[in-house]
């Protein structure tokens, strides 16, 4: 096997995180996948001809048709482009690592990857039994069988479905072992309060300052324009259940898209390509075999920086994922010996997810880019970006700063 | 069968001839005389044989018959004994007649482009299927330009269509595609190319399984008589209206049937009337421009083969980037996209390219009507840029914002630094001469300014202002992409308003210094629209902008020493803005012009001037103003002139420019 290659961040845009509304004329997941993969390409020299690979991450989204082939032909990449979707949980995760493994391993060249979340594909979904009762519909047979079926007719065909798509995939499962965790470590809803207050505070001032990650408007046929990440906290009114974790303090689902541009070393010097960051080396990891209390971030971290044989003080800046912000005070606790992390004065530094929302599969992309901007901001070295999706599955990524 | 120089024949099992046009003369498959003789003489043979069914068909995809072959309609225009002309009329009314009187049925299949001669003929059989495709639609240009056919096919279509939808067709702007062919009635069925063969074949078999469609003398047509001109007035409001060329014809036209009822006789008439058209000078005049514009055309694909505008390498080819979408931005912005070039368009303000979407969306679903595709496949085109970043790699920059000087100096310098060295900079100023505009640019040998007459005038032809310094490397980038576009760039010295608008600003100061001589409002309009003008010049300034109009006559003031007429300052001190502010010389609601009752009683019962001194008045200052541009030698032929003030004045077409009006109006006076 040939020595592994170097990936290049060469650029990536983002559109505004939406909150879902039904009033709203919204994009479709492919159109939002245009949207900001044409402007990450109107920025290169090369055009859609030269890419090699489009990987299309969506959790949301009907996945019975090839977006990325969709994609691709919607920008007139030339015909032997390879693409691929990724669908389901953790879809960001796995279509980044797709990514880089092919120009790391497979000899590609340009890669684009991309996630889109829009929610509209199903603003309602028939419950099972309507559908059947559609099914039975269809298979009668003659106006007697017809009338059957429409005799069999019930109320209680109509309830809502009960899996809604709004909400996090795996959310209840997560919910649980969230709430354990904070109870564990002694983690008080008030705290959780007061960390979702900073992390908003922190995205508010990288929003005056500019200093979010090169975000592309979204604009709508009727004339609107959306420029920023919508506002999805409500600071007005207090949440008064008894439960730990209320839909305060948890990350919620948006919708919107991101598009990354990887590119080899080889590329990078052919077209003299502006480089973000490199992308050093990522690893996996599970939390649900042991017991996660044992390692400091987590599983996936640990791994990583033995790997790269770096220590926890050597990484300038972290981007978690925060499902919850049981999960950052989590860290911030188990980091007592770095005095950094214990302060958060390192960790998600513009805001996290808890005060952007979070698509769920775009939310992996935007980590990336804000952290290859923050590190180069602030003239930094090393970064990780890392995420706990709700089944367990642990992913970390070390990002270096391109200057030498 | 003997050698046919402009078909293949081919009589199958069943009987069916099957009638493959091919002309190999020119592209477009246009016809000349001995087209028709050959026709008529195979048409002739068929009728003796015992022939199950005519099938006639195109041996192109792209193209089914068009129109006359330009050097034939040379001839006919310029025919002084008109005896050419009829004669060419009549054989193709014979052939119409002959085909339509087979006894076998008569099918055309119809496939890519299909006007004029095409539509003739077609309405000549018995059917006509049509296939689907993009490529296919049917059109009559030729009314616009002055002049018919001739061959019955009018009166044939108002046979069988009813005259609102024949006039709706003839006037349409954008030509019918398979859709609307059913609807109106004009095909009998519209279908997949591979089966159209098919199902002509079917129809011929069983007669029975198609309905024949219905030839009447339409209802309408008895009322006709009461006035030509009422149901002129009565084309349903989505037509534009029709130019003055193409009133005429349709005039000519509606008094035959007037005369002669829609019949037979109507068809055979339509003879006199299309030899009568075609040399009126008119006609003749506006043929010269058309033929003006495609020789130049033609000269450029000639020179360049492989680059000649295709769509095929479009994604491959230039990127271009719009800085300022302003309505001129937009324009341009929507014409790259609808001709398939990536472009990427910047405002600095938000609010500005958010309009782009809608408004480029409405344009296109125009332009592709029934076709979702094609109107995203455009939409995909375009990419609003809010950070300015296309500019980098851009290869062909254009700067829309505008007309100030300032403003544009440090647009063009930003622009100077952040592009690639090879790209080409395009300014679309309308004054402003480009060495002034380029004096700080690093390199000024790249920027070359390009008027395309927007939103006046949505002509072909567009004027390209090349400064001496530029080099031929940009003038030919700049060029191709003009061509692209499908427009026509003639090129132009850059001296201060160039040429266009030196010319129009001749014509609205000349306008404004009769008004301010004590004429009134109504009867410049009046002379103005009399000389055959597309614009009257108050409602022109009002379009424009007042301000804008008159930052461009100080503009020329200051370098050509041109008057700046008072009334006009006056107008703009008062804060009257023009057409956009609802209020300039008029009033406006809605964007329409509106007149109060005082003023209406004031305008019938004004004291009416000489309208002839107005008009005399106007056409010299015209004429004088071309002769001077022509003496310091902005462009480099009379004909470009007249090209120019055509497309970018509103001069009449009929008249064919000023400075082709003096010349025959001192020829035929002396």
């Amino acid at each position: 096997m040939p020595a592994a290659k170097t990936v290049y961040l060469v650029d990536g845009t983002r559109t505004p995180f939406l909150v879902q509304s039904p009033d709203k004329q919204c994009y479709s997941a492919l159109d939002l996948a245009m949207v900001v993969a044409r402007i990450v390409l109107v920025q290169q020299p090369f055009s859609a001809q030269n890419l090699d690979t489009i990987v299309l991450a969506s959790s949301l989204c009907d996945n019975s048709v090839d977006l990325a082939q969709q994609l691709a032909q919607r920008l007139h990449c030339s015909g032997d482009v390879s693409t691929l979707v990724q669908t389901g949980e953790s879809a960001g995760l796995k279509a980044f690592e797709y990514a880089s493994q092919q120009i790391a391993l497979n000899q590609k060249q340009l890669v684009l990857v991309g996630a889109m979340d829009a929610f509209q594909a199903h603003s309602f979904v028939m419950n099972k039994s309507l559908n059947s009762w559609v099914k039975r519909w269809k298979g009668a047979k003659g106006i007697g069988g017809k009338f059957k079926a429409l005799v069999a007719l019930h109320t209680q065909h109509f309830g809502f479905s009960e899996e809604s798509l709004s909400e996090y995939p795996g959310f209840s499962n997560y919910q649980e072992s969230a709430e354990k965790k904070a109870i564990k470590q002694g983690i008080s809803k008030d705290q959780m309060t007061e960390y979702v207050q900073l992390s908003l505070r922190r995205l508010q001032y990288a929003q005056r300052n500019n200093l979010i990650a090169s975000l592309s408007p979204l604009f709508y046929q009727d004339g609107r324009v959306i420029n920023r990440d919508e506002s999805i906290i409500n600071t007005e009114h207090a949440d008064a259940s008894s439960a730990i974790l209320t839909d305060d303090n948890m990350a919620k689902a948006s919708e919107g898209a991101a598009m990354l541009l990887l590119a080899s070393e080889e590329a990078v010097n052919q077209y003299k390509l502006p480089v973000l960051a490199k992308i050093t080396s990522s690893t996996w990891g599970d939390c649900s075999q042991k017991n996660s209390t044992d390692t400091r971030i987590n599983d996936a971290v640990e791994q990583l920086l033995a790997h790269n044989k770096l220590s926890l003080d050597q990484i300038d800046y972290w981007e978690c994922n925060e499902a919850s912000a049981v999960d950052i005070l989590t860290i911030q606790q188990q980091c007592q010996e770095d005095p950094k992390i214990s302060s958060l004065s390192n960790v998600n530094i513009d805001g996290g997810t808890l005060a952007l929302g979070s698509p769920p599969s775009a939310n992996v992309f935007r980590m990336v880019m804000q952290l290859a901007h923050i590190l180069q901001r602030n003239d930094a070295k090393q970064g990780v970006v890392t995420s706990t999706s709700s089944n367990g599955l642990e992913y970390a990524l070390l990002l270096e700063a391109a200057h030498e | 069968m003997s050698d046919l120089e402009y078909f293949k024949l081919k009589k199958d099992a069943n009987g069916i001839v099957w009638l493959t046009m091919h002309i190999t003369e020119n592209e477009r498959h246009e016809i000349n005389a001995a087209f028709l003789y050959e026709f008529l003489e195979l048409i002739g043979g068929i009728k003796e044989k015992g022939v199950k069914g005519l099938v006639i068909c195109s041996d192109k995809s792209d193209v089914f018959l068009t129109g006359v072959e330009s050097e034939t309609l040379d001839l006919l225009a310029n025919d002084e004994t008109s005896q050419k002309s009829m004669g060419f009329f009549s054989l193709g009314n014979q052939l119409c007649r002959h085909i339509e009187r087979l006894e076998c049925p008569t099918i055309a299949i119809i496939e890519g482009e299909c006007s004029g001669a095409g539509v003739e003929i077609a309405m000549a059989c018995d059917y006509r299927i049509i296939v689907d495709s993009y490529s296919t639609h049917l059109s009559y240009p030729q009314i616009a330009d002055g002049y018919h056919i001739g061959f019955g096919g009018i009166t044939r279509l108002v046979r069988q269509l009813g005259f609102n939808k024949t006039l709706s067709f003839l006037n349409a702007t954008n030509p019918y595609h398979a859709g609307l062919c059913i609807e109106t009635g004009l095909a009998s069925a519209a279908i997949a190319s591979y089966k159209a063969k098919w199902l002509a074949e079917q129809w011929i078999n069983q007669p029975d399984s198609v309905e024949k469609p219905k030839r009447g003398k339409p209802l309408v047509a008895k009322i006709l008589p009461l006035s030509s001109t009422i149901a002129l007035t009565s084309l349903s409001g989505n037509i534009k209206a029709p130019s003055a060329l193409a009133l005429n014809v349709l005039e000519t036209l509606i008094d035959t049937w007037t005369a002669q009822g829609v019949d037979a006789d109507a068809q055979h008439e339509e003879v006199t009337t299309a030899t009568s058209l075609i040399s009126s000078q008119a006609t003749r005049n506006k043929l010269y421009l058309k033929s003006l514009l495609k020789t130049q055309e033609q000269k450029y694909k000639q020179s360049h083969p492989i680059n000649n505008g295709s769509s095929d390498s479009r994604s491959t080819s230039q990127r271009i980037h719009i800085l300022g979408s302003g309505t001129m931005g937009k324009y341009i912005a929507k014409l790259c996209a609808l001709h398939g070039l990536q472009v990427s368009i910047y405002d600095i303000r938000h609010a500005a390219l958010a309009t782009v979407l809608g408004e480029s969306t409405t344009f296109f679903k125009a332009a592709f009507p029934r076709h979702p595709e094609r109107v995203q496949q455009a939409l995909d085109n375009i990419t609003l840029d809010v950070h300015n970043v296309g500019v980098k790699h851009a290869d062909i920059i254009i700067e829309s914002i505008p007309e100030d000087k300032h403003a544009k100096l440090s647009l063009l310098l930003e622009i100077d630094k952040a592009s690639k060295q090879t790209s080409c900079i395009i300014t679309t100023t309308s004054s402003i001469p480009l060495d002034e505009l380029s004096k700080d640019m690093v390199k000024p040998e790249r920027l070359v300014g390009l008027n395309l007459f927007n939103p006046l005038f949505d002509s072909t032809a567009v004027e390209l202002m090349i400064s001496d310094c530029v080099t031929d490397a940009v003038v030919e980038l700049a060029q191709s992409f003009t061509y692209s576009i499908a427009r026509v760039p003639i090129p132009v010295k850059s001296v201060p308003g160039f040429l266009s608008t030196r010319l129009l600003m001749a014509y609205l100061i000349e306008s404004l210094m009769i008004y301010q001589s004590g004429v009134s409002l109504s009867d410049i309009e009046h002379a103005a629209q009399e000389l055959g003008m597309a614009y009257t010049p108050f409602e022109l300034i009002d379009e424009l902008g007042l301000e804008e109009c008159l930052k461009v006559a100080e503009a020329l003031a200051d370098r050509l020493g041109h008057d700046v007429p008072h009334s006009l300052m006056q107008k703009v001190e008062q804060g009257l803005k023009g057409k956009q502010a609802g209020e300039g010389f008029y009033h406006y609601k809605n964007g329409h012009r509106y007149f109060s009752l005082v003023e209406r009683v004031r305008r019938k019962w004004a004291w009416k001037s000489d309208i002839k001194a107005i008009q005399k008045r106007l056409l010299e200052k015209m004429i004088n103003e071309c002769r001077e541009c022509l003496n310091i030698a902005v462009v480099d032929h009379a004909d470009w002139v007249d090209l120019l003030i055509v497309s970018g004045v509103g001069f009449s077409e009929g008249r064919g420019g000023a400075l082709k009006y003096l010349d025959y109006t001192s020829k035929s006076s002396e």
